[in-house]
């Protein structure tokens, strides 16, 4: 298993971004900070919803690392699988749940869960215990 | 203003996600990982 530190302070100060972000989407554009929903805006057949806007989110989304590594001056951490075949079977998973979901992480975990809706309630719960099953099955049942 | 806003809460979360390490599937694996293992504690 690959180890990563603990880091609280870290783990807030984004967290408090995060929620600002959404607040800041809600009250500027009266739009939910989805992710998948947002992306999901810039191409047909939900083209046409504040395609600027939606532009722009991703825009910033992209630009956060660039931000991040001129300020730093170092790149941050981030290991991803070299499977290309498993990744895009999965980014496939991913979106449909998203889509039939009605949601994804941010759009649920975030944005629902502050709003105290019981349907993000439920689809977070669902999809975060279904992701720690999945990682635990991964790992130590088929992975060995 | 609509779009700069957006930009700029992008932006803001972008850097959430860096910040709180949630931008790395390594970090995000290994928190579902002890979470299993709290619960069967």
């Amino acid at each position: 298993m690959t180890p990563t530190e603990f880091t609280p302070l870290a783990s807030t100060i984004g967290g408090v971004r995060i929620g600002v972000a959404s607040v800041m989407l809600m009250l500027f554009s009266g739009r939910i900070a989805g992710i998948s929903g947002i992306l999901g805006r810039l191409f047909p057949p939900f083209a046409g919803e504040d395609p600027r806007g939606a532009a722009a989110f991703v825009i910033g989304l992209i630009a956060a690392p660039l931000l991040y590594a001129a300020a730093t001056g170092s790149t941050f951490a981030q290991t991803v699988s070299d499977n290309a075949r498993l990744m895009a079977v999965a980014g496939l998973l991913v979106g449909f749940g998203a889509a039939y979901g009605g949601g994804c992480t941010s759009g649920h975990g975030v944005c629902g869960m502050s709003r105290l809706s019981l349907r993000s309630v439920v689809a977070t719960a669902i999809f975060m215990g279904t992701g720690f099953v999945t990682v635990f099955v991964m790992r130590h049942v088929i992975g060995g | 203003m609509g779009a700069l806003a957006s930009g700029i809460a992008g932006l803001i979360f972008g850097l959430g996600l860096l910040i709180s390490g949630m931008a790395n599937p390594a970090k995000v694996q290994t928190f579902s990982i002890s979470s299993v293992r709290s619960i069967q504690a």
